[in-house]
């Protein structure tokens, strides 16, 4: 063996090399005479050291340590960034000797913030989007709809009457002759009647007011007595 | 001494990155002195190497929690301690009531736990002893100093430099020649022990 290495290897065991990452260490990771060179060394030092206070120890347990850690798994650690391992270098105290793992509350926040999204878009689209009657719901709304007489036989909407509201002023005989109750057309009445049905059952599920809004006021012929309509609740 | 490098932390970042072969040479660096430190408390050769076995094999698997804000060898010692304490209790026998010092192996109290090595021990023991302090006595002086001043006293190589008046890279060499001059003269009687032990 060169014995300018094995003067590297004495330098490295005082530790007195420019930097740890220097060929020097590399050498005796890799060769084996090395490392026995390297455990000799450091043996001299333990030995004139016991020699001095009378205790000298002679062991060598490095083989069985190796064949014993053969089975076990090789340790993989994250490299830290340069800001995490200064805050580590400065902590104090005593259970610092400890690599903090990754900070989990950026990650849970933003699942937090995506599910809260994921959610209102979902109940607006129930209670926007449902049965394609955008087009309708905002006539349902807008126009003083009275929805007079609603019966409800297990499932199904009896008729739906839209009267003008007639104002209380002189042309109310006239607004009341002309603004007779009217049928819907049947298409679009089967189509609200499916969906007021789906609604009290949706609203049955989720407690959601849903469509009352547009249908709980009612106004009533052509006096002012309001009365609220009787929806079906047999799917609550 | 700041652009130094430290060793341990060198190696205990490569054990932490997969890098087996690297624990290798902390044990080979630090069994003597775990061993010393555990025949403090038991006096069994063949225990105090089972203990020290099982230390560095439980630094191993808490290596994933070291983080390097106390020096590698006292974490190491700690364990020892405790392993040495745990075996104590395992096979039934009292475990001391005070701490052990890192660094000497002395108990807070000021007394060492007795241990009764086997005479073929204690014989080898001897051996090392007297081969080391002839072995200095004979060597060149300026070898000597080198390497005393260097282990004993704990000095860098550019103190020494300053102390002996001569450049860094001659206390180096100084310091390896003497090393280079004890390990031939120790060698030998390791091996004839290890010889012994296997007839």
């Amino acid at each position: 063996m060169n014995d300018r290495l094995k003067e590297q290897v004495s330098a490295l065991v005082d530790n007195e090399v420019e930097s740890a990452s220097s060929n020097s260490l590399d050498q005796v990771l890799k060769s084996p005479e090395l490392r026995q060179t390297w455990q000799r060394y450091h043996q001299l030092g333990d030995w004139m050291r016991g020699a001095a206070d009378g205790k000298v120890v002679n062991v060598d347990v490095a083989d069985r340590v190796r064949m014993a850690l053969e089975s076990e798994p090789a340790i993989l650690i994250p490299v830290q960034s340069s800001v995490d391992s200064a805050e580590a270098t400065s902590s104090s105290d005593v259970g610092a000797n400890v690599v903090s793992g990754p900070r989990p509350w950026g990650q849970i926040a933003g699942i937090g913030i995506a599910a809260a999204v994921a959610s209102l878009t979902v109940l607006l689209f129930q209670q926007n989007n449902f049965l394609g009657l955008d087009d309708q719901l905002p006539f349902l709304a807008s126009s003083e709809t009275t929805l007079h007489s609603v019966e409800t036989d297990n499932s199904n909407v009896a008729a739906i009457v839209q009267t003008a509201e007639s104002s209380q002023d002189s042309q109310a005989d006239q607004l009341n002759s002309t603004t007779q109750p009217t049928q819907l057309s049947a298409s679009f009445q089967e189509k609200l009647d499916a969906y007021l049905v789906s609604h009290v059952k949706q609203s049955a599920t989720n407690g959601m007011q849903g469509m009352l809004p547009y249908a709980r006021v009612v106004n009533h012929g052509t006096g002012a007595s309001v009365k609220n309509s009787r929806i079906g609740r047999q799917g609550r | 001494m700041s652009d130094k490098a430290d060793i341990d932390t060198e190696l205990v970042r490569r054990v932490q990155r997969g890098d087996k072969g690297a624990f290798d040479l902390l044990v080979r660096k630090y069994q003597q002195r775990v061993a010393k430190l555990i025949s403090r408390f038991i006096s069994d050769a063949a225990e105090v190497e089972d203990v020290t076995q099982e230390a560095f094999i439980k630094a191993y698997r808490a290596l994933p929690n070291f983080r390097g804000d106390s020096a590698f060898y006292t974490w190491l010692y700690r364990i020892a301690t405790n392993a040495a304490k745990n075996h104590l209790v395992t096979i039934r026998r009292r475990p001391p009531r005070s701490d052990v010092d890192v660094t000497s192996g002395a108990t807070e109290q000021g007394y060492e736990l007795e241990g009764d090595e086997s005479p073929e021990g204690e014989m080898m023991s001897e051996e090392i002893r007297r081969t080391i302090q002839k072995t200095l006595e004979e060597m060149p002086e300026e070898l000597r100093l080198a390497l005393t001043m260097c282990e004993f006293d704990g000095l860098t190589y550019e103190e020494i430099s300053e102390v002996m008046e001569c450049p860094i890279g001659t206390v180096r060499s100084r310091i390896f020649r003497a090393r280079h001059l004890l390990d031939s003269k120790l060698r030998p009687l390791i091996s004839e022990h290890e010889v012994e032990d296997v007839v």
